[in-house]
């Protein structure tokens, strides 16, 4: 069931990309600065550092700003 | 300044100018402007990148101030510089100094009568009913980031970062690589990243015996060692897709390995006196049978003794993040939820959600959203049951509980077409945890963890240099 689960996934994500053509003239939007995938990593940073010294878990999107002894 | 292209003219005739007329052009003054640009020159004299015609410099600068009332307090400036070398070269620099004061609870849960307690951080003394809270709380670190991509052929680009980090019982140095590839005309890209890092513990009154005696009546056991030591590792993959022209999605799946000394050398497991349980067992973690003299007048919940706690060495957290960012003509909504699963039993979800709202040409607004959710870690104990066995992991400290987190923020900002903008946002954090399982006699009527609100104010501004 979980085979099933995870091939399911894998195929609609390689559908998915077979089926997007976005053209590089038709990037004007997607190459603005409030459009980057990882957003502001300054803002980021402040705020996982708030999260990693009060929550049990952090991580997952990108890699932290160095180590901490708060957590 | 490496982008000048007549700099090299200019250098020569300043000095010939000193020269000739040394009471009109005095020598240069050492400057007191801080700039992270000195490590560009390193890095460009050990060949690490080179100069480029035109190099288009980010300046950001940003404050957090964050304030638990009545407890922690913090400033956190933080100054990034991102420079565009071109053809895809990108240098990023991150300095950050945060400074803490207040105080911070110290693993113990409040009693139905007052409480002191002493440990290697100081006495700490709680009312009846009041958390209890390590008063000595004060720290400043300095953080510095340096990460540097090129593409190595026509698909790929490669990136190398280092990070470090100290403060005044704690040091971190890390090193991260990443690569990405994109494939089918550049709407999907697919990334590898690996890092680590070594941390350093070294508290001024050194590691403390986990599981021992804390404070009170008895003598403090000595410490083990002066300092611990830990290695987290890091693995991300992950697909960004563009979705049409104004859609991007990305998923990301992160494994972590923490493996050393993951204990918290300040924080504390209390142990509740409990009617019923023989006297003269193991005590938890007293070692010994206390004398009968010292538990007359306790009631089931009251506090016996306080030690110190302890985690398991290695810790194994897999994630999967997965984003959604959209563009609404002139606004910007992106969403994100995380899910992660460690093997200290806790699973956790989160989801944020900002909205950017172009109020006018320059000017936005943008409404911040965030859910977190988290179960207990299997070692966590509100407190330890006088004549329990001594267990082989215990702590009390409220990050590890059961607990739900929302965030609520505005911010509002103004951006130019040239890059420059600044930006303000207010956010309230409330963490909320429900009433511990494991709560002995009269703390049933007491709550244990309350509720904590904090508030963080945030102001930062982005400068374009071009050359």
């Amino acid at each position: 069931m979980k085979r099933a689960q995870h091939i399911i996934v894998i195929t609609a994500i390689l559908l998915l990309q077979a089926c997007v053509n976005v053209q590089p003239w038709e990037r004007a939007v997607l190459a603005k600065k409030e459009m980057s995938p990882q957003g502001d990593s300054i803002i980021n940073g402040l705020d996982d550092h708030i999260y990693f010294s009060k929550e049990g878990s952090s991580g997952g999107r990108s890699f932290g700003g160095g180590g901490c002894g708060c957590n | 300044m490496i982008a000048r292209p007549h700099g090299s003219i200019r250098v020569p005739l300043r000095a010939a100018c000193r020269t000739l007329f040394p009471e009109r052009y005095p020598p240069p003054q050492p400057s007191a402007k801080f700039s992270l640009k000195p490590l560009v020159w390193v890095a460009m004299a050990v060949g690490l990148i080179r100069p480029a015609a035109a190099v288009e410099w980010q300046k950001d600068i940003a404050v957090l101030f964050y304030d638990e009332p009545g407890r922690v307090r913090a400033v956190e400036p933080v100054y990034g510089l991102k420079g565009d070398f071109g053809d895809d070269r990108w240098l990023n620099l991150k300095i950050a100094l945060d400074s803490l004061t207040g105080a911070s609870p110290n693993g113990i849960p409040p009693a139905a009568r007052p409480q002191t307690i002493s440990s290697a951080s100081g006495s700490t003394q709680a009312a009846a009913h009041e958390l209890p809270v390590d008063t000595n709380f004060k720290d400043t670190r300095i953080a510095f980031n340096a990460h540097w991509q090129q593409p190595v052929n026509e698909n790929t680009i490669a990136g190398v970062g280092i990070t470090f980090s100290t403060e005044y019982d704690y040091r971190s140095t890390g090193l991260n690589l990443t690569i990405d590839r994109a494939f089918n005309k550049n709407n999907t890209t697919l990334s590898l990243g690996v890092a680590t890092s070594y941390d350093t513990i070294f508290p001024h009154a050194g590691i403390p015996r986990p599981l021992t005696y804390g404070g009170g009546t008895f003598s403090q056991p000595s410490p083990t060692d002066p300092n611990e030591r830990k290695v987290v590792s890091d693995l991300l993959l992950s697909l960004s897709q563009v979705i049409s022209a104004n859609i991007l999605w990305a998923i990301t799946y992160g494994v972590t390995r923490a493996n050393g000394y993951l204990t918290d050398p300040y924080k504390l497991v209390g142990v509740f006196y409990s009617t019923g349980q023989p006297e003269g067992g193991a005590n938890a973690c007293i070692g010994q049978p206390l004398p009968s003299s010292f538990l007359q007048g306790k009631a089931a919940g009251d506090p016996v003794v306080y030690c110190y706690e302890k985690r398991p060495s290695d810790r194994l957290q897999q994630s999967i993040y997965t984003g959604w960012k959209q563009y609404f003509t002139g606004d910007v909504w992106d969403i994100a939820y995380r899910y992660t699963h460690n093997d200290w039993g806790m699973d956790t979800h989160m989801i944020d959600t900002r909205y950017a709202w172009r109020l006018s040409r320059n000017w936005f607004v943008r409404p911040h959203l965030r859910y977190y959710q988290q179960s207990a870690a299997h070692f966590y104990r509100i407190g330890l049951a006088y004549g329990d066995p001594i267990p082989h992991d215990a702590s009390g400290d409220n990050r590890l509980a059961k607990m739900t987190a929302v965030t609520t923020g505005l911010e509002i900002g103004q951006r130019e077409a040239s890059g420059r903008q600044w930006h303000i946002a207010l956010e309230i954090y409330r963490q909320n945890w429900p009433h511990p399982p494991g709560a002995i006699g009269v703390q049933n009527n007491i709550d244990l963890i309350p509720d904590l609100q904090s508030l963080m104010l945030r102001f930062g501004m982005t400068l374009v240099d071009k050359h």
